[in-house]
């Protein structure tokens, strides 16, 4: 016999014992979905063997996960509810918040929404809010510089880089990487020069992957800055985006660039030979940037 | 900033990288894509609100409760 599920789940927990793990269900609802923590409820909650309870327990997890940006937790707590059950009308909701806004991404989140119910739309305009807070911190950092306060802008275009890098369902540390070249590009047309900026993008993007971010901003501009800048991300190890396979393609584009400098080959740094003392290389990379 | 030492420019390279570096190893393409869009700055704060994935708020258990009755109802 198909099992009938409940959507109301006040209702369905009315139903069990006072004692029952049941009730801590709601409490685990009611923090998730209002940003309260409530560890307690949350491992109780799990505590609950009921298989009419199970596609809501597993969308307090959804939930969960889909705050904390976790889209593999979210993912898996998904494929626990059946879509017959209540909570599974709003897996396109889901889905739709999981989507990647790039070009191909934002078909997708239509494509999503436009198979979920008029109510599950709503829901998601509910809940999305109209502008990224991320975005917002882009525009009040930039009228800061524009009013010619670039302290303030370096330190909140440094917040917003270190905040991209944890974005997860997104490729954040791409992205970070990219708003720290528009930021030098910013600071350079604006008279900033950048000499301050750079430790900051060093602090919050790690060494990697700062000197990662200067070599990229100078390529095609300046290639022989370039590549000591990219020479000393290689030598600084790996990072969020230098990781393995960058590092890999990274050594090929300072090797190209090289050949158009006509500079001799990269002789063994930036190629796992030992790297040079940190400060004096990021000294070095200063001095012949600024 | 010093001036440039050389003609090659971002075009130049992300044609290297497109022609060269991904026709001779399709394996890589993902890396090169994420070589390519670091190439490629970002114009404006615009484009980097466009490239965000949406933001959440909290709207507390009743919002959710709501959609998930009206949905069953249909």
């Amino acid at each position: 016999m198909a099992m009938e599920f409940s959507a109301d789940l006040y209702a369905l927990i009315g139903q069990f014992p006072p004692s029952s793990p049941a009730w801590s269900l709601a409490d685990a609802f009611d923090a998730v979905t209002n940003g309260i923590e409530n560890p307690e409820a949350m491992k109780r909650m799990q505590g609950l063997d009921s298989a009419e309870m199970e596609p809501w327990k597993n969308l307090v997890s959804a939930i969960e996960a889909l705050y904390q940006d976790d889209p593999e937790r979210c993912a898996a707590a998904l494929e626990h509810i059946a879509d017959a059950s209540a909570p599974g009308s709003l897996k396109p909701l889901f889905r739709a918040c999981l989507s990647r806004q790039d070009s191909s991404g934002k078909d997708r989140l239509f494509t999503e929404l436009s198979s979920g119910s008029d109510a599950a739309v709503d829901l998601y305009r509910r809940l999305i809010m109209p502008k990224h807070p991320l975005a917002m911190l882009a525009f009040q950092a930039e009228d800061a510089l524009l009013r010619g306060r670039i302290n303030q802008f370096e330190t909140m275009a440094g917040r917003i880089m270190r905040s991209l890098r944890e974005l997860r369902r997104i490729d954040g540390s791409l992205l970070a990487l990219r708003y720290g070249i528009y930021c030098l590009k910013l600071l350079d047309t604006h008279g900033g020069g950048g000499e301050e900026f750079f430790p900051i993008v060093l602090d919050e993007m790690g060494r990697a992957d700062g000197f990662c971010t200067l070599g990229l901003a100078l390529t095609g501009k300046n290639n022989e800055a370039a590549v000591s800048a990219l020479r000393a991300s290689l030598d600084s190890g790996e990072g969020l985006f230098m990781d393995k396979d960058m590092r890999g393609l990274i050594r090929d584009l300072v090797n190209y660039l090289e050949k158009g400098l006509s500079l001799p080959p990269d002789s063994g740094r930036g190629s796992g030979a030992e790297p040079e003392d940190p400060e004096k290389q990021k000294k070095a990379v200063q001095l012949e940037l600024f | 900033m010093k001036a440039a030492a050389d003609t090659m420019d971002t075009d130049e390279i992300r044609t290297w990288l497109i022609n060269d570096v991904l026709h001779n190893d399709a394996g890589k393409e993902e890396r090169v894509m994420r070589l390519y869009k670091a190439l490629r700055p970002l114009e404006s704060a615009e484009e980097l609100e466009g490239e965000l994935p949406p933001a959440l708020r909290y709207i507390g258990p009743g919002v959710w409760l709501k959609a998930i009755k009206d949905a069953s109802t249909v």
